[in-house]
Order: C-alpha cells, then structure tokens, then sequence
C-alpha cells in the first residue's frame, strides 16, 4: 500500500551514486547531514534545479564528484516507499575542519548541466527548420550533450524556421524554442527528463483537507502566493496548484514557479505560484 | 563522467540554480548569402558559422555570394543591409523607376522591367582603377573580390562575379563560364580557333568545327551524331555519321549508307533516288568487298525493274542468283524449301508465260527438281500437248524430253487424235542412237527416215525409208 504523503509517516534519506552508464545506484554515500533542493521555473533559471548538501565525517576523504539520487524512505503503517526525490551532479563546493571534525558542503547541479558548457554552445545562425517537430528535435539535442534520459511527451511541427539567438548553448537554445511554443520541460526525482506541453491540469489542490499539511503562512509578492507546505508527489515547476482557500488568498490555478525542498522529517516545500 | 575545464568554467556562472549571463547576447551578425529559394528565402552564412541558416525578411534584394548584415531576433533572422549592393540615394532611385518604367514597354512583364531597372540602379556605381594584375571596374572601390567586376590585361578580359569567371577573352578563345568556378568543369561554351563548343555539367555536349555540327554523348567523349559536309566518290556530299560507325551519305547521284572499319568508310547500301549512268531509282546493298548482294533495280538485261537476291555477290546465274522481273509473277504463295513447290500455285495450268521462263531459269542451275516427265506434268499442271509444246529452251528450238538416260524408262510422246506432229522428227541422236529402243522412230539423215526394230548394240536393226526405198538395217548402220 503506497504511502499516503498528506497523513502523516516516518522519513529517513540516503544518497547513492549513480552509474551514468545505466543510470542507476552503484554506491551510497554516508555521513549526510542536511540536503536542500532548489527548483526553479523561471526563465533566467534554465538548469531548473540544484541542491545543497552537507556532509560529516570521513565520507568525504574518498569523495569523487559524480550522479547522486537523493531518495527518501517513507513509511506509513506497515508500508514503505521510497521516494526519489532528485539526482543531481555533487561536487565539494567548501570544506571545513573544527576540532578534528570535518564538515563538508557539497553543491549539486541538475542533469542538465551539461547542455550548458561552453562547448555547447551551437554555431551562429542555427536553426531549427520548418516543418520538423520541434519536442523531438530538442530531445534529440539535449541527448546529445546530458547523460539523463530524455523524453519527449508529444510533439509539434515548426509552423516556420526558428533561429536561436547567437551564442546560444544547448540548454539556451531548446528553452527559447519550447517558450516560444508554450512547451516546458520537467526533471523528476530519478533525473529523467521530459519535454511536455505547459501544464494545464492541476496536480494537487491546496483545500481545507490538505490545510493540515499546509503552515498557515502565505505571502504576495508582485501577484505571486508563496506559501510552505508538506511533500506531495509529481509537484514541479511548471506544474499546476489549485488554491481552494480563498481566506488565505489561494483561490483558483496557479502555475508553480520555484520549489525549495527541505529534507528532514519528511519534506518541507516551499513553493512559489503565479495565477494563470 | 567527468567535467571539461570549458564546462568547468560555465558552471562558475550557476549561481543559486541560475546561470549568470557570461555576456550580453549578441543580435547583429554579417554574412554571405549562400542561396537564395524559388519563395525567395535567402539563406545566409554567418561568419564563423557553418550553418546556413534561412533569413524570415530581407530589406534588402540580395543574391549568392553577396555579403549582407542581419539581425537575430525572437527566433528569426533578418537580413537589414547588403555590403556588395547598398541601397542607391533618391535619385538614382527615380532614374531607376524612370527605367524601369521605359523598360517595361519591351519588356515581357512588370518583373523584367524591375529587375533591369535595378540593375541600371545598381550599376551606377561603379569605380575603375587598377594594380597589379591589370585594370579593375568594381561596384566597391578597390575590391574586386566581390560582386560583379571586370578584369582587364594584356592577357585577356575577365567579365567576373566575385572572383569567378563568367566570360573570358583570351588569344586563344572566348568562354563562358557558369560562375561557380574558373576550372575546365565550369566552361559552359567555348568559342576558338578549333570551333565552337557548348557544354553541359562539365562535359562536351555540341562542338561545331570545319568538318560539321557534332553531339556527344552525356561522357563528354562518344560523338553520337555529326551533320557534315565533304568529298564521297568524288562529289560533294552531306554527311550524317551515328555513332562514329555509321554514315548516311548523300549527293547529287543518290545516297550510301556505309560502315567504318579498319579505319575507313566502305559502302554497305546505295539508293540511287536520282538518275544516272544506267541506274535509275536503285537500291543495292553491298557486302564488305562491294560485291551486290540485293539489288532492287532494272534488270540487267534492260527488260525493267526487278529485284535481284545473290547471296554470293557474283551475279551469274550459277552462283545462286534469283532474279525477280516483271515476268516473275508470285500471288500470295510461294513455299521455298531446298526446291520449288509449284503444287499450290495458282492457275498453274494457264500460266504459260511463267513456264517459258522459269524452266529456262532453273534447268541450267540443275535447281529444278522432278522425279521425271510424269511429276513434271502432274507439278505443272499440263494436260494436253498444246501446253507441252510452249516449254522450249534458251538456246533452241528443240523439244528436249529425257528421262535421266535409262531408254527403259523413256517417255512416250503421244499426239491426240486429230492433231499434226509438224518438224519433230528433226531430233538428231548421234553416239548414243545405238541405245534406241525397239520401235524408235528418228531421222537417220537429211533424207532417211527409220524405224529401230530390234534392240540397241550390235544387233540392232532397222527399217529406214530413204530417196532409195525401204531399207533394212542390222548393227552399226550409218
């Protein structure tokens, strides 16, 4: 029986290495403290996610930077699910020794990183041509320079030619084709990506049955709600939030435009919307 | 996997999930036009790019090879300016309507007329100067490397587009070329001292030259037809050569078509169209020694046209010659084996003349072929002695009847009751009259008449009626 995330449950967290090659665990690494997770929707923000983590003890003394899943462990009752929550790219951001008590910070950088090196930055002047289909054209891309999987959750046809701006990377390039026809893309727990049509059916409703997992708190900020809640599945930028609790000015759909995730007991999202 | 220090670098610039913009996007950028599509889209080549990427506008009327700037923005590419053809001041712009609007009357439509307007637009800058390799006339001063330019030496002239030739003067032709190259490949027409030469993707498609107007073959190489004129027997003529192998050649007396081998021409076919000589309106074909074979023409013997077949090309009548004249008179039958079946002509029986003729054909060649007199008559359908009477040889007026030489076998020449045998004991049987069966009736001599009563060899014996009396013969008379 799958755990239900709006009662309450039980929570513990391990990180493992991913292998790039089959893109699942090969290893696990010990000694985490605190994990943040960062998601970001907006249009400045291409990567779409990063993570913070902390480590103690001598966990890091072999560290090598590499694919990690960060995963949570739910249980319920008598049942348990484990929860991936994000795979990002770890490397040792800054270290520090107190009384022969090593603590490390380690920086985490989404799967799709990589479309953004400089060495994959596309020649002037390229294009994507009329008449192909542009979600699948961008997967193709994107596959080409990230180790995630990538799929492409439909398609559509160039209506003409698009041109990306000059100097454009990878990551650059298949954000302005997918804005500019009100397509999106989406990292899930396991660092599979998806390319999609911006959502337009909400995932998960933020009513009087869920105010338990909600913190009374919500704040406005140039139309944008933001607002902590508990963990809920399949909740990512981009995806839709119906408020249901107009006295706390959560009335009607909003798109999500950033996540932070804290893990500890559980997960603690806050969560940034704007009204559609 | 590991990180490249290139992607090392980009990642300093991820700040809080965020990439810093390393600098700010560019949206100017400059080109060649590579090519410019049927709709119109040009497509340019950014510098440092190896994409051709479509432009969605041009404000600029632009085409291959010229160097234009453009702006990229939301997802297009603009072409805004043309180095290699800037846009001209009013004035020139209204000297170019005026054109075009005089051009328009001859022109065959509104668009000729625009395109040549501009053309007298853009040509009306223009900058002539020289260095080292001769005298230049260029749209943009001092480059020669772009745009339309003339090229001029004491080499030659070089009417260019960029650095490509499109017309070449030089002592030793005049070329044209496409544009897309200055190498052999790129020549579209020739004009030297050797002839005049049309190309067609790099190869020799029509050369015309002293000895005529040749087309090859897509390799540049196979000369497929040539129309000429030259010297055949003698006499000018006009010659259409297939191939290199085959030649149909005509003049004032007729037309042969002739072969090449061994590197020479040689007769296989004459049509005589015209007259001349004793040949009229013929057609002969020849073997390889010239020797007619078949023959449509006036016979030999001047007896009218007729059709002539000697598979030899000795024409003699003992070498297998058939001759068809106008005696020849085949309907809709005529069966050939190894000999002459005559069994289902028609009318047979009534066709006298033919068997005055045929029978004199045949008889020398030996290619008659019966069993004897019997099947002679049942094939020629004779059934009464008048019929007989008409088979007569070339050479005389005999009745020559033969059963092969075996007298046992010799035929009987029976005269029907109420009709006269006029001057047919005038055989005249010499060495062999010894060989005479019992009963023979033959001319002993001018004035002997004798009737063989016993058999041949020395005990033959014989009535004769002489200027003497009656005679009785033994052996060996004479």
């Amino acid at each position: 029986m799958a755990v239900d995330f709006a009662q309450g449950y039980a929570s513990s967290w391990r990180v493992e290495r991913i292998d790039p090659r089959t893109w699942g665990p090969c290893g696990r690494l010990g000694g985490v403290e605190t994990i943040e997770i960062d998601r970001d929707g907006t249009d400045d923000a291409p990567l779409l996610e990063t993570a913070s983590l902390t480590v103690s003890g001598a966990a890091m003394d072999a560290f090598e930077p590499g694919w990690f899943r960060i995963t949570m462990e739910a249980v319920q009752g008598g049942s348990s699910e484990a929860v991936p929550i994000a795979t990002v790219w770890l490397e040792s951001e800054s270290g520090r020794y107190d009384k022969g008590y090593r603590e490390d910070t380690l920086r985490g950088l989404s799967v799709l990183h990589q479309a953004a090196a400089d060495d994959a930055v596309l020649p002037d002047g390229s294009f994507v041509p009329k008449g192909a289909d542009g979600a699948s054209w961008c997967a193709d891309l994107l596959a080409g320079h990230i180790d995630a999987p990538i799929t492409a959750q439909g398609g559509f046809e160039m209506p003409r030619s698009y041109v990306f701006d000059l100097g454009s990377n990878v990551l650059e390039a298949v954000w302005q084709l997918l804005r500019a026809y009100g397509w999106c893309m989406q990292a899930d727990g396991r660092g599979e990506v998806s390319i999609l049509p911006l959502p337009t059916e909400p995932v998960i409703a933020l009513d009087r049955t869920g105010a338990a997992t909600m913190l009374p708190e919500v704040s406005y900020s140039d139309g944008t709600r933001s607002y902590t809640r508990e963990y809920a599945p399949n909740v990512h930028p981009f995806s839709i939030v119906r408020g249901m609790m107009p006295e706390r000015g959560l009335d009607g759909l909003y798109r999500v435009r950033t996540q932070k995730l804290t893990c500890t007991h559980g997960v603690t999202v806050q969560e940034e919307v704007a009204p559609l | 996997m590991s990180i490249s220090m290139d992607a090392a670098n980009a990642l300093e610039r991820v700040i809080d999930g965020k990439i810093a913009k390393a600098a700010p996007k560019r949206t100017a950028a400059e080109g060649v036009v590579t090519r410019v599509d049927a709709d119109g889209t040009a497509y340019v080549r950014l510098d440092g790019s190896d994409v051709d990427t479509p432009a969605a506008r041009t404000a600029a009327k632009v085409k291959p090879g010229q160097r234009v700037s453009g702006t990229v923005r939301d997802g297009e590419l603009v072409i805004d300016g043309n180095y290699s053809a800037p846009a001209t001041d009013d004035t020139t712009a209204n000297a170019a309507i005026a054109s075009a609007k005089k051009a328009a009357k001859s022109a065959k439509s509104a668009q000729d007329a625009a395109d040549e307007a501009q053309k007298v637009a853009d040509a009306t800058n223009q900058h002539f100067w020289h260095d080292g390799n001769g005298v230049h006339v260029t749209e943009a001063e001092g480059d020669a490397t772009t745009e339309h330019n003339i090229l001029m030496n004491s080499l030659g002239i070089l009417l260019r587009k960029a650095l490509y030739n499109l017309v070449s003067i030089t002592a030793s032709a005049v070329a044209f070329f496409d544009g897309s190259g200055n190498t052999a490949e790129h020549i579209t027409a020739q004009f030297g001292g050797d002839g005049t030469k049309l190309y067609a993707d790099g190869a020799l498609r029509h050369k015309t030259d002293v000895d005529g107007s040749h087309y090859y073959a897509g390799d540049g190489a196979t000369k497929v037809l040539s129309v000429g004129a030259g010297k055949r027997y003698g006499r000018d003529s006009a010659l259409l050569t297939f191939l290199g192998e085959t030649m149909l050649n005509t003049d004032d007396a007729g037309m042969t078509i002739e072969t090449y081998a061994s590197g020479s021409w040689s007769n296989r076919t004459t049509i005589d169209l015209l007259a001349y000589g004793t040949n009229f309106n013929s057609a002969v074909t020849v073997d390889s020694a010239g020797r007619i074979i078949l023959a449509v023409d006036r016979l030999s013997d001047n007896t009218g046209p007729g059709i002539t077949i000697d598979g030899t090309g000795l024409q003699t009548d003992f070498h297998g010659r058939a001759i068809f004249g106008d005696e020849a008179r085949f309907n809709d039958k005529v069966t050939m084996v190894s000999y002459l079946d005559f069994s289902s002509m028609p009318n047979a029986s009534t066709s006298t003349d033919f068997f005055a003729t045929g029978i004199q054909a045949f008889e020398n060649g030996g290619r008659l072929r019966y069993k004897g007199l019997a099947d002679m008559k049942s094939w020629l359908g004779i059934t009464g002695i008048d019929s007989l009477v008409k088979v007569v040889s070339a050479t005389s007026s005999e009745i020559s009847i033969s059963a092969g030489g075996n007298h046992t076998y010799a035929p009987t020449l029976t005269i029907p009751s109420g009709y006269t045998l006029v001057g047919a004991l005038g055989a005249k049987f010499t060495a062999n009259n010894a060989n005479l069966s019992s009963g023979a009736l033959y001319k002993y001599s001018d004035n002997q008449i004798a009737v063989n009563v016993v058999n041949h060899g020395s005990s033959a014996r014989s009535v004769a009626v002489t200027t003497y009396g009656l005679c009785v013969r033994t052996a060996f008379v004479g």
